[in-house]
């Protein structure tokens, strides 16, 4: 009897306690790696372009108390 | 012989898994007494590991409201279970310990600290083929954010079943980042590239930048991240303590007392989940292996997002430093400093590495709260 390669990891899964080779879930996972690095490097660039703000503020303060 | 048996009469119900425990406990203790690896942590887990496995009846089966595990649970419960109290306490020592100075001079450093975290996304991804529910691949991930208290608060609001395993990983890598992070760099590195210097921008940071970023950051995750407004309010509560410069004494306070009084805790308490039948799983292999993986890649990702700005700079990055964006801190920022100056005696790259350092302090927390938004929202 041929037995396919998911049929085999789906027993050594069942043996480990739930633990197995499960590629399909990469499915369900890659959207959430893609969606999670994106939105790291937006929510960081946010954080950038507001500290470079925050920065140009100090700067002029700074060449206004030098003027005064 | 009834006194010999009212005596010793305990040593028959103790189990063999549980003596396994006691070595584990053991070395535990070893690592942080004598390779002092993470001692704060590892210590108090070690003996509470020990204690934990005892052959004491379990309250939970025998309803007492008192006792060694009892006491052990209810920290549990007050601490960590119930609102994440002990990791979102020693955010704010931790907060208060960190300076922000070399990353708000060089505000691009941040791209580091959020390429740095690939290892977590890329570690949910490989913990789910593994065929981990989803909740627990995540917070098997989130060891990838070199972060204790993130982990740790991720973990528990997932509610996942190995949050004793994944602590376990979390604070023995973070231990182990000068060992882990050296082949890594050097295998992802040329030489050429390891020598190259990098200018200090000798830039000051006005004292109202350095409060209001951590106001600024705060208000930017609480509306972008909501989950991740607990972790990094507390963190940002903890350095604007530092920044201000009126609360000195609070400051002080908070990177010392407090910090080591939560921590105390944290461990002892974390030990509670450390129960032989639930620690003694091939899955706590597994999630150890997950857990180095997620530190390679981190590690890998900071690197090459260097390599790939090289390839648009005029000012040449040091790829090196990108390594650093894993967390971990200071230590990750020390391993960069330290390779360097071993290639060249001259390069001193510390200041660069602990912005990148301290940026991927934040990127992790953020990106622990972007975990809990997808997967929350995957699981809905």
């Amino acid at each position: 009897m041929e037995t396919t390669i998911i049929e085999t990891t789906a027993a050594v899964t069942e043996a480990a306690g739930g633990i197995g080779f499960t590629p399909e879930n990469l499915l369900e996972t890659a959207p959430i790696m893609g969606k999670g690095m994106l939105g790291i490097f937006i929510v960081m660039g946010i954080i950038i372009l507001c500290v470079s703000g925050l920065n140009a503020l100090g700067t002029r303060q700074k060449k206004e108390k030098k003027d005064k | 012989m009834d006194i010999l048996t009212d005596i010793f009469g305990n040593l028959a119900n103790i189990d063999p898994k549980q003596i396994v425990m006691w070595i584990i406990g053991g070395l535990l203790i070893f690592l942080a007494i004598k390779k002092e690896m993470e001692p704060t942590l590892l210590l108090p887990m070690g003996f509470g590991a020990i204690l934990v496995n005892l052959p004491i009846p379990d309250p939970a089966v025998t309803g007492e409201v008192s006792g060694v595990r009892a006491v052990i649970d209810f920290l549990f419960e007050i601490g960590i279970d119930s609102h994440e109290l002990f990791p979102l306490i020693l955010f704010i020592g931790i907060g208060a310990m960190i300076d922000f100075e070399p990353v708000l001079t060089n505000p691009k450093l941040m791209i580091f600290g959020a390429a740095a975290q690939f290892g977590i996304f890329f570690t949910l991804c490989l913990s789910s083929v593994f065929g981990f529910e989803l909740k627990d691949a995540a917070s098997i991930a989130i060891i990838g954010a070199a972060d204790g208290p993130t982990s740790i608060f991720v973990a528990n609001m997932l509610n996942s079943n190995y949050t004793a395993a994944i602590m376990v990983a979390a604070y023995s890598y973070m231990a182990l980042v000068p060992i882990v992070q050296p082949p890594i760099i050097k295998l992802c590195t040329t030489k050429k590239e390891r020598l190259i210097r990098m200018k200090n921008t000798g830039k000051k940071v006005s004292k109202l930048t350095k409060i209001l970023f951590p106001i600024v950051v705060t208000i930017i995750v609480g509306l972008v991240a909501p989950d991740a407004t607990a972790l990094i309010g507390f963190l940002m509560f903890g350095n604007l303590i530092r920044e201000c410069g009126v609360l000195n004494s609070l400051s002080e306070t908070a990177q010392n007392v407090l910090a080591n009084l939560i921590t105390i805790f944290l461990g002892f308490t974390i030990a509670s989940k450390m129960v032989a039948e639930d620690f003694l799983k091939l899955e706590t292999l597994l999630i150890m292996g997950l857990g180095l993986v997620a530190f390679i890649v981190d590690t890998f990702g900071g690197i090459m997002i260097a390599k790939i700005m090289n390839l648009f700079t005029k000012n040449k990055i040091n790829p090196m430093i990108g390594a650093a964006g894993i967390s971990a801190f200071p230590m990750s920022a020390r391993v960069v400093h330290k390779m360097g100056l071993a290639e060249d005696n001259q390069n001193f790259l510390l200041m660069h590495s602990v912005g990148v350092n301290v940026s991927g302090q934040v990127a992790s927390v953020i990106a622990g709260g972007l975990i809990l938004t997808l997967v929350g929202n995957a699981l809905a």
